[in-house]
């Protein structure tokens, strides 16, 4: 064998076995890449799954307490304008008002991360102080009318004049708050 | 007639002019303190220590016989601050009637979305120790009952 066929042949076998080695390294990394991606995009997956339930969950939720607190701050308002207009006001008027009061302030509290999530928390807090000072007024006109109402006559005033700065205040607010918990729930 | 010293502990400021003037509560007297302008924009490396300066300040001025602690936004926004605030007036002024306006319950619920369990253990540590501050007389429940 000549030393030329030799050398041809080595040189040969070499390139041979780079090519295949280049070969092998390409085939691996583009395995590995492939296995990166792949896991990767099914991450990204579950991830969008994870957010869509996550929607769902917020748009239901919505849909299940919005509408409640809406109807709360409604009849409040028209509970509250009714005693103020009608003269004299009854006990039993006075205590759906304070049911209902103590019904918002449970709801707003209870479901406080979707409202505070939405961004409306805080004006349906300040709401309720004013069915608070409602609430506190109505507990005097109790209090007062309870016994000797004639002797009360000017304190009773007062407290219905109270009650009608904080009907004022829910006339004021009630509408706003209603249309943006309903545009949250059409969302 | 001497009244007696009621403080509010809220989260923002309320109007106290119906309490004041209110025909059930002609023996007290109330005053308050907004405790989310201590918390949000404190300095104070301690966890709510602006707010008990604040709040001891208050209190010598006005000695209320009972304080009536809301849990309110402040909680709900500085729970670790606002506690921890509360606890040390309650070792300050350990004469004083405390009432909260909502359980124990709540409170821990509050404490749910810490991140940070350190400062979450280490408060629990403290509610633990105190927990007479949860217990209340019936006139204690029934000043509580204003900020309901």
């Amino acid at each position: 064998m000549s030393i030329t066929l030799v050398i041809v042949s080595t040189a040969l076998a070499s390139t041979f076995g780079a090519s295949l080695a280049t070969f092998l390294i390409q085939k691996y990394y583009d395995r590995r890449l492939e296995y990166y991606f792949n896991s990767r995009l099914e991450e990204l997956k579950a991830n969008l799954n994870v957010q869509g339930d996550i929607k769902n969950l917020i748009i239901s939720k919505r849909l299940e307490i919005y509408p409640h607190i809406a109807e709360l701050i409604y009849r409040l308002r028209n509970n509250l304008k009714e005693m103020c207009q009608k003269d004299p006001l009854t006990l039993e008027q006075a205590v759906d008002f304070l049911r209902f009061a103590e019904e918002y302030t449970e709801q707003i509290y209870s479901t406080r991360l979707y409202l505070e999530r939405d961004r409306i928390f805080e004006s349906l807090h300040n709401y309720k102080g004013h069915i608070l000072t409602a609430k506190n007024s109505l507990l005097d006109w109790i209090y007062l009318t309870r016994d000797k109402p004639v002797k009360n006559t000017k304190s009773i005033n007062k407290t219905m004049s109270q009650l009608r700065e904080v009907y004022s205040h829910l006339d004021h607010q009630h509408r706003r708050l209603i249309r943006k918990l309903t545009e949250l729930t059409q969302t | 007639m001497k009244k007696i010293p009621v403080l509010f502990l809220v989260s923002s400021d309320i109007d106290l002019k119906i309490l004041n003037d209110s025909p059930r509560f002609l023996l007290y007297c109330f005053f308050s303190l907004a405790a989310i302008r201590y918390l949000e924009n404190s300095s104070s490396r301690v966890p709510g220590q602006q707010l008990q300066d604040f709040l001891s300040k208050k209190i010598r001025r006005v000695k209320p016989l009972y304080l009536i602690v809301h849990l309110g936004l402040a909680f709900e926004r500085y729970p670790v601050e606002f506690l921890n605030a509360v606890l040390d007036i309650k070792s300050i002024f350990p004469e004083i009637k405390m009432g909260m306006d909502k359980s124990i319950e709540y409170m821990l619920q509050g404490l749910e979305v810490l991140d940070t369990s350190s400062e979450k253990n280490k408060l629990l540590d403290r509610l633990a120790q105190n927990q007479s501050v949860f217990d209340m007389d019936k006139e204690t429940a029934y000043l509580v009952g204003c900020l309901h």
